[in-house]
């Protein structure tokens, strides 16, 4: 099996959304996230392919050019590259804007350009329009572990030489549905997650965002000298939600990574709270990013990866930690992800 | 060493049939299920659809699972047709006892998904209980309903790609069991007939006028229909030991993006050809091996045309038998994937190829074995292949062998 190298990472937040340096996010003490969405999305770039995108696509699309870029792709991936996406409730605004019409003007009535965007895959489908993205495909709306199950399913292309790489992560709109839909946990859930981790009510600010990584086979990384961020060693997931299915995940990911509990260096959780493991040190990207749904998986492996490669979080003194957790869940899943520095 | 992949029950819901056996009966004789559209109104001149008459009573038997659910009238259609289906893959399988539900993951593939709960929640003046709605409304309800309905203990992961869901769902489950991360898991895909998908594809002038005829040179649209199939999926080591029936054995699977256009196929087939190499690849299978293809078959012009060139670009000049079941059944959008592989392992086990109904006239663009008539071809086959593509420019093929 070939090992599964970060070489980019693209996100865009609430917090410094037109930075693409991945660490602009992070670099400053938490702030409070300016309220509802974000003001301009643009991602099409004034490709014409583009311009029919809605804006959870566009929300994709950014991350995606951003992820690209970071990993030094300046054209398209290589041939047989693929892409993975996660949302938790995809194009689900989206669709209710064209009901909303049909139902007001007649079904005659409905937009056709609105229409090929009802589908969640459709971030997907831009996307590998403009990174020539020909390899293994898919968009998971399971909840707000979506994003990381995203990962595994890249990891897992990737590492069985199924793809040389794929752009993976999340994304996630900011709605009138995903606001009524936060209240439902057993269906989304992020901040009922970092509840169950033990810390009820730090769900955090409900933001929308993005969040993409390169994920490469380690031989091509290496092969044209690209920088990585670190490895992804194991993935597992488990079914249920709280501290039980988040330790069983952590447990299983370690198994199959060959680290014990006690090596961790950092825990990065996508909803704040407690880790179910003890670990040198915990973090969340929560309190510089908000709550993000299907991309909060995502955001926490970009925070831990770039702490493998070196950064700092300003708030808290960190040692060098060669191993990280990375803790993602909703009402119904959790996914643990174990990253290695790399190289190591 | 990976796991071999075996089919060992399946559960459907299809206009023209309420169980494997009856789709089977279905399939041979040619039954389509295509009608007028009764359950709303449509809003457009054509009214045809291959809509599901009567729910079957397995959706309402939640008090059979063992979390004793009572049935719940607010699920969506989606959901209604994804738990019946579930019912019935599983008492389809011999499963015994609940012990193999507690770590079964489920993989469950929708396009529109419960958008008939979004379209009510839309509607001012009806009266509802909007929380009850809001459960519906997101993508990943239906697989929740179902796993909390059979229920199945492990992670329920929900498929959004279209009209690929339910195949790319199912090679997920394939994944799961190869790589020893499950013994048994289930796998399909559902969707419901809505105003949303009637009013789009109209608006995209890709409905047919008069008859979906896939592949024949007077085609001129596609039918919708709705459906849901789901499959158990297990181990064939676990399978034989326990002596269960064997629908399939699941070879291979592939899934691959056009990278060309957010809504047309690729005019060369490139993403379908990729997705079928991958899958024979992984099954260790020259094309040669393929005995029949069930393809996606829409009956639009361009996706028509997509699908024979990527044939070509894969088997050459050899002259596959291949089928559309659209007429049949209506396009099921995300549960397409499931419904037609349901229909296709059907086949292989039964020694048949079922018709590609309204098939008059060959088009000289597609150069294909089209099986047409009125009923099915009785052909002993060894290997098929079912492939489906999508918005978003995803094509996906799963290989399938007799065990």
């Amino acid at each position: 099996m070939e090992r599964t190298v970060i070489t980019g990472l693209g996100l865009l937040s609430a917090a410094e959304p037109d930075d693409a340096d991945p660490w602009a996010p992070f670099a400053g003490r938490p702030r409070r996230l300016p309220p509802g969405r974000l003001a301009e999305v643009d991602g099409a770039g004034g490709d014409p392919r583009l311009r029919q995108a809605d804006r959870p696509s566009r929300l994709a699309l950014t991350a995606a050019a951003r992820a690209a870029a970071d990993a030094g792709f300046a054209g398209a991936l290589p041939a047989g590259s693929g892409i993975a996406l996660g949302s938790a409730l995809g194009c689900l605004a989206t669709n209710g804007e064209y009901l909303q019409t049909i139902l007001a003007r007649g079904s005659r009535f409905g937009n056709p350009t609105l229409f090929q965007n009802t589908v969640p895959n459709a971030a997907a489908g831009y996307a590998s329009v403009v990174h020539g993205l020909d390899g293994p495909t898919i968009t998971v709306c399971s909840g707000a572990d979506a994003g990381l199950e995203a990962v595994a399913f890249a990891t897992r292309a990737v590492a069985a030489g199924r793809a040389p790489a794929m752009l993976a992560g999340g994304f996630e709109e900011l709605s009138a549905w995903l606001g009524d839909a936060r209240r439902l946990p057993s269906l989304v859930g992020a901040s009922e997650h970092g509840a169950a981790l033990g810390e009820p009510g730090r769900g955090g600010e409900l933001a929308e965002g993005a969040c993409i990584l390169v994920l490469e086979a380690e031989e091509r990384a290496v092969a044209r000298g690209a920088r990585g961020y670190a490895w992804i060693a194991a993935v597992a997931r488990t079914a249920g939600s709280g501290s039980g299915s988040a330790a069983l995940a952590a447990a299983r990911a370690l198994e199959r990574a060959g680290i014990a509990p006690s090596e961790v260096g950092l825990v990065v959780t996508a909803a704040e709270g407690d880790a179910p493991v003890p670990a040198a040190a915990a973090a969340s990207p929560v309190p510089w990013v908000g709550d993000t749904t299907g991309a909060g998986g995502p955001f926490a492996l970009a925070l831990a990866a770039l702490c493998l490669a070196g950064r700092r979080l300003p708030d808290r003194e960190l040692p060098e930690p060669a191993s990280a957790l990375v803790l993602g869940g909703d009402g119904a899943a959790s996914t643990a992800v174990v990253l290695r520095r790399w190289p190591s | 060493m990976s796991a071999r992949v075996a089919v060992t029950g399946i559960g459907l819901v299809a206009a023209n049939a309420d169980s494997s056996a009856s789709f089977a009966e279905a399939l041979r004789e040619g039954r389509s299920g295509v009608g007028e559209v009764r359950g709303f109104d449509t809003g457009v001149a054509f009214r045809q659809a291959a809509e599901v008459r009567t729910m079957p009573a397995a959706a309402a038997r939640d008090g059979d699972g063992p979390a004793g659910a009572r049935a719940e009238a607010h699920l969506d259609r989606v959901s209604l047709l994804a738990v019946a289906a579930g019912f019935q893959a599983v008492a389809d399988s011999g499963l015994e006892g609940d012990g193999w539900r507690l770590a079964a993951p489920l993989f469950l593939g929708t396009s529109r998904g419960p958008a008939q709960s979004l379209e009510r929640l839309q509607r001012p003046l009806e009266v509802h209980d909007r929380g009850e709605l809001l459960e519906e409304v997101p993508f990943a309800s239906i697989g929740r309903n179902v796993a909390r309905r059979l229920g199945l203990g492990g992670p329920v992961s929900t498929v959004t790609m279209a009209c690929v869901s339910s195949s790319v769902a199912v090679g997920c489950a394939i994944d799961a069991i190869r790589d020893g991360e499950a013994e048994v898991a289930l796998a399909g895909g559902a969707d419901a007939l809505t105003l949303l998908s009637y009013s789009g594809f109209s608006v995209l002038r890709a409905m047919t006028r008069s008859l979906c005829r896939p592949f024949d040179r007077d085609r001129d649209g596609m039918v919708l229909g709705e459906g849901a199939a789901i499959l158990v999926v297990e181990s064939l080591e676990r399978a034989r030991r326990r002596g269960a029936r064997i629908y399939a054995e699941l070879l291979g699977w592939g899934v691959a993006g056009d990278a060309y256009h957010p809504t047309g196929p690729h005019p060369e087939g490139r993403g379908l050809a990729a997705a079928l190499r991958t899958a024979l690849a992984e099954a260790r299978l020259d094309p040669e091996a393929v005995d029949h293809l069930n393809l996606h078959g829409t009956g639009t012009r361009a996706n028509d045309r997509a699908e024979a060139q990527a044939v070509r670009r894969v088997f050459g000049d050899r002259k596959v038998p291949v089928n559309s079941l659209k007429p049949l059944v209506g396009h099921t959008l995300g549960g397409a994937g499931s419904l037609e592989l349901a229909g296709t392992l059907l086949g292989l086990e039964g020694g048949f190829v079922a018709p590609t109904l309204n098939w008059r006239r060959p088009d000289p663009e597609i150069p294909l074995d089209v099986v047409a008539g009125d009923a099915a071809r009785e052909v002993p086959l060894s290997v098929v292949v079912s492939t489906k593509s999508a918005f978003g420019g995803a094509n996906a093929a799963i290989v399938a062998g007799r065990s």
